[in-house]
């Protein structure tokens, strides 16, 4: 095919006119290589068409298996992961549970007497600590101090 | 329509939604997703699928409805599609003059026309469609097809002028 023949199917191709079989001499010239310099811009153009082409969609087709997208399995996983750590902390507690229970030593006392004096050192300690909490109770003398004054006069 | 009757009219077309896709969408990420869903929803209405005359040019329709209205959506939500398909672009090297990224160079420009040149380019200029069948999928006239055509590879050539001109400087 000669230049001119070529630079005026160009000149269709840049004004969208060449049908299908003449892009495709275009097509099959700038493939063969050997261009001149000044075509330089539509070596690219169609090396970069033909390269194009020749993507493929990286997946094989399956309607069924690979029937949810992307987005659908994220979020299922997403309520799986939540679904196991409510399980899971459900269950740790209720194992730990049984644990407690079996642990049946409360230092319980047999003999009678000794139960006796325990329980009433117990009380007295008590006691103790109830008067403990009434001294600081003292304050509130202050305030009857106060009332006095106006309620009695 | 059964799966294997199904399977076997859309395996010759998923590539080239695929492609359409990736030219619209530009990261490889959305395309896949958004071939993935086109063909989910194919497979959905595939009672319906063999009332259409040219399934071909249907499964391109709903491919790139479903890509413009991804954009838009993402456009609603200021959002840029990220992508990183490319590598990286330093000038530093000799490599740069060769042909595969001067190919690249050109995938380049084509992400800034506007979203209709680049379908209407993607589907003559690398799928190779007659000018009824790409009237089917964008609802345009021929007359505006070709114009838009006529247009786009101007504008790449012109942009690649340009490149080449500051690379050499």
């Amino acid at each position: 095919m000669e230049l001119t023949k070529i630079e005026a199917l160009l000149e269709k191709y840049d004004e969208g006119a060449t049908n299908l079989e003449e892009e495709k001499i275009l097509k099959e010239y700038f493939e063969k290589g050997d261009v001149p310099e000044h075509l330089w811009g539509y070596r690219l153009m169609f090396g970069y068409t033909a390269k194009a082409k020749r993507t493929n969609y990286p997946y094989k087709l399956n309607v069924k298996k690979n029937g949810r997208s992307k987005r659908q399995v994220y979020s299922l996983i997403g309520i799986a992961a939540s679904l196991a750590l409510a399980l899971g902390v459900f269950f740790y507690q209720d194992n730990d549970l049984p644990a407690l229970a079996s642990n049946n030593d409360y230092g319980t006392i047999e003999d009678p007497e000794e139960a006796y004096l325990k329980t009433k050192e117990t009380l007295q300690m008590i006691a103790q600590v109830f008067n403990n909490g009434k001294e600081d109770l003292g304050y509130i003398k202050e305030f009857n101090k106060t009332k006095d004054k106006f309620i009695n006069e | 329509m059964n799966q294997r009757t199904f399977i076997r009219l859309i395996d010759p077309i998923q590539d080239k939604m695929y492609r359409l896709a990736l030219r619209l969408l530009t990261s490889k990420e959305s395309a896949q997703d958004a071939t993935q869903e086109v063909i989910l929803k194919l497979w959905n209405r595939n009672n319906k699928l063999k009332d259409y005359a040219n399934i071909e040019a249907f499964a391109m329709t709903v491919t790139k409805n479903y890509c413009l209205d991804q954009l838009k959506s993402k456009q609603n939500n200021n959002l840029k599609i990220v992508h990183s398909n490319y590598e990286s672009h330093d000038r530093t090297s000799y490599e740069q003059l060769e042909i595969n990224d001067e190919l690249e160079q050109i995938g380049r420009i084509l992400e800034l026309l506007p979203d209709q040149q680049k379908l209407i380019f993607q589907l003559r200029d690398v799928e190779q469609y007659e000018y009824e069948e790409i009237s089917e999928i964008t609802q345009m006239n021929e007359t505006a097809i070709r114009v838009a055509l006529s247009r786009a590879r101007k504008k790449i050539r012109e942009e690649l002028l340009k490149t080449h001109r500051y690379g050499i400087n």
